[in-house]
């Protein structure tokens, strides 16, 4: 199992200790007191929206980028003398950089070239690889040769070979189109689990984030916001940045009236309304916003037993979206805010039409309460950086 | 009635259907390659006429050339040792030349494609294209005035009691000369090919085990090949045809080919012999051209390195 939340294991250091870590570009906060610890062999996805600091933060620990304030270690050991070829870390970058001059093999070999293998262990590691990637027979093709996706498998292999304590993801996947790029965050997890590799990988695409790790970091503002394993995250946001920036989420702006053990009331518009609250510290008055997933919230067809939230509502527009109909709505009672929700079985509802009225439900146990977001803070983040030409 | 500005072009229209019917379209193309053709064509048949002319010997009495055809003149140049020696000299100077512009160019341009302050990197090119524009002859003799018996080099010398060094006519003072000369045109060839290597592959490469030395040698030196061939080609054949330089620089001590050539046509009036040389001149150059080529491919004055860059990103 993997331990939770930064605690650390008492016996070995963890694999990575990243210890209030800053990094100021000129006058820009790019990474702010950043803090945590992975244990061998976790899977960390950071996620966060362009300039959030993730990027800032992956150099950092590759070396190509010196923190301005703060220590890295690696394997219990500061890294902060280690240039980046110095360093156990295998780096899978956004555009692969792939060496074009090479074969894939040649690629792969690289790192135990430059490491100063013995010939023939070359030859096996390399073949070995391969297979891992499942390349067999492929070596021999230049670059250019093969297709993206066999592309990213040599760069995830010429990452691998030479077994670094450390992999880094930085949003290698970014590229491709849908369906590969899903084929291939199941082909990263298959090849991580299968070495037990420490990972982090960067991204601003949540699905990614859910889907392949262990634990997720959400960033905004160069800031940590929140750090779990998946399901947490995603169902027990520690603030309405995390909450807005995973899934579909409506926001319900209001005023707390109470909060007890974490169960809390506030007033939206003319409604009191029930929900829970993770953070004691919000005094009544306090402004705060409610946050409803789309797909916690329904369409009543008939008088709802005990526990349910009803409002009514008028449908605004639905669209199609495949697998689920995503509507919009309007509940008078909740101000002009337009609700959305999803219906996860089109097939067996009857499809309701902009204009019609509806009751729309909820549990007040999905209903989340967070501090409301003050408007414009000092938003510090850089400005994304593209190294490459 | 239609407004004449239509009834013009409908007139125009006209007759150009008379010369040129739309049936011929299909050699539009075609077409417009004729003018580059005809300028390349008129070159051929000066080439052609200057072979001609090479087989000719002079005849020093009338100081016609004699209608024989004989291959005296190209005996001359590989049996006389005054035209070995200029061949050789010319041939020497232009690989150093071509070396020595390479090996400053390379970081100049390095420098130019990498550096994340736009500040310098406008700075490195006004400096390169100021002197650029100013032409060969002209910085000719400003090296004169610099490097000259009573030049600021000389003169800054003799304030610590060094000197006088003699640099302008010299061999040496024309490779210098040369170099700051080629320098513009190696940098400009070799800028787009360092463009075109991705800086993540650099990184990449050090994140895997590479030094920033073996980095050079392993990944930006073997990717840059395409610009330094192209870089090698265009400054080996600009020295290695270049007059003005050792016209001046060299004070007549230090000839190149084309000197002799010069002085073939205008101070012998011995146009065989001039026209032996340029024959010389140009299979000797197009023999390196074509080595070069040869060792790289063609593709490499062209994007076809890039491509390759492009897929492997």
């Amino acid at each position: 199992m993997q331990p939770r939340d930064g605690q650390t294991a008492e016996k070995a250091p963890p694999m990575v200790r990243v210890e209030k870590v800053s990094k100021r570009f000129d006058s820009v906060l790019a990474v702010a007191e950043v803090d945590f610890t992975l244990e061998t062999g976790a899977f960390l996805t950071i996620l966060g929206p362009s300039g959030c600091g993730k990027t800032t933060l992956l150099r950092m620990i590759a070396g190509f980028i010196e923190p301005t304030a703060g220590e890295i270690w690696i394997h219990g050991r500061p890294v902060r003398d280690l240039p980046p070829y110095r360093r156990s870390i295998g780096m899978v970058f956004q555009k692969l950089a792939l060496f074009p001059h090479m074969t894939a093999a040649q690629n792969i070999a690289y790192p135990l070239r430059m490491r100063g293998f013995p010939r023939d262990e070359i030859a096996g590691r390399v073949e070995r690889y391969l297979r891992l990637v499942r390349l067999e027979g492929l070596g021999g093709r230049r670059i250019h040769e093969l297709s993206g996706g066999q592309q990213q498998r040599v760069a995830i292999a010429r990452a691998l070979v030479f077994e670094p304590d450390l992999l880094l993801l930085d949003e290698p996947l970014a590229a491709l189109d849908r369906k590969l790029r899903q084929e291939m965050q199941l082909e990263f997890r298959r090849i991580q689990k299968e070495l037990g590799v420490t990972t982090v990988n960067v991204t601003h695409d949540q699905r990614e984030a859910l889907v392949m790790s262990d634990r997720v970091m959400v960033m905004d503002a160069g800031r940590i916001q929140q750090m779990a394993v998946p399901e947490t995250v995603y169902h027990r946001p520690e603030n309405r940045f995390v909450a807005g920036f995973l899934g579909l989420t409506n926001f319900l702006p209001g005023q707390l009236l109470e909060s007890r053990a974490g169960r809390a009331r506030l007033r939206v518009g003319a409604l009191t309304l029930a929900g829970t609250i993770a953070d004691p510290s919000i005094l009544p008055g306090t402004r705060v916003e409610a946050a409803l997933r789309a797909e916690r919230l329904r369409i009543l067809e008939e008088a709802t037993g005990e526990g349910w939230e009803v409002v009514e509502a008028e449908i605004l527009e639905v669209v199609f979206e495949g697998e689920r109909l995503v509507y919009s709505a309007r509940a008078e009672a909740l101000g002009e805010v337009p609700l959305r929700f999803v219906d996860a079985d089109p097939l067996r509802h009857r499809r309701h039409r902009p204009g019609e009225r509806v009751r729309l439900g909820w549990r007040p146990s999905d209903l989340m309460i967070f501090r409301a977001d003050p408007e414009a803070p000092t938003r510090i983040g850089q400005p994304e950086r593209e190294d490459n030409g | 009635m239609r407004p004449l500005g239509l009834r013009l072009l409908d007139f125009a229209e006209t007759l150009r259907a008379g010369i040129f019917p739309a049936r011929l379209s299909g050699w539009t193309p075609y077409l417009y390659l004729l003018p580059a053709t005809l300028v390349t064509g008129i070159l051929a048949i000066g080439l052609a006429e200057m072979a001609e002319t090479s087989l000719h010997v002079l005849d020093r009495a009338t100081f016609r050339l004699d209608p024989a055809y004989t291959t005296a003149n190209y005996a001359a140049i590989f049996g006389k040792p005054v035209y070995l020696r200029i061949i050789l000299k010319t041939g020497l100077a232009a690989l150093l030349v071509t070396l020595l512009t390479l090996l400053l160019a390379f970081p100049y341009a390095y420098l130019l494609v990498r550096t994340p302050h736009p500040r310098l990197r406008r700075l490195l090119l006004v400096a390169l294209f100021l002197p650029f524009l100013l032409g060969q002859v002209i910085r000719a003799y400003g090296w004169l005035i610099v490097l000259g018996k009573q030049g600021l080099l000389n003169a800054a010398l003799a304030l610590v009691g060094l000197g006088p060094v003699s640099l302008i006519y010299t061999y040496g003072g024309v490779v210098l000369g040369l170099v700051q000369y080629m320098l513009p045109f190696a940098v400009l060839l070799l800028a787009p090919a360092l463009t075109a290597i991705p800086r993540e592959v650099e990184l990449a490469s050090e994140s895997l085990g590479a030094s920033p030395r073996r980095t050079f040698r392993h990944i930006v030196l073997p990717l840059a090949r395409p610009g330094l061939v192209a870089a090698g080609v265009v400054v080996f054949t600009l020295t290695v045809t270049d007059f003005a330089m050792p016209e001046i620089m060299g004070g007549g001590a230090n000839d190149f080919i084309a000197n002799a050539i010069y002085d073939a046509f205008f101070q012998l009036s011995d146009p065989g012999m001039g026209a032996a040389l340029g024959i010389v001149l140009t299979v000797f150059a197009s023999l390196i051209v074509a080595l070069a080529f040869l060792l790289v491919g063609v593709a490499a004055l062209g994007h076809g390195a890039q491509q390759d860059m492009r897929a492997g990103s």
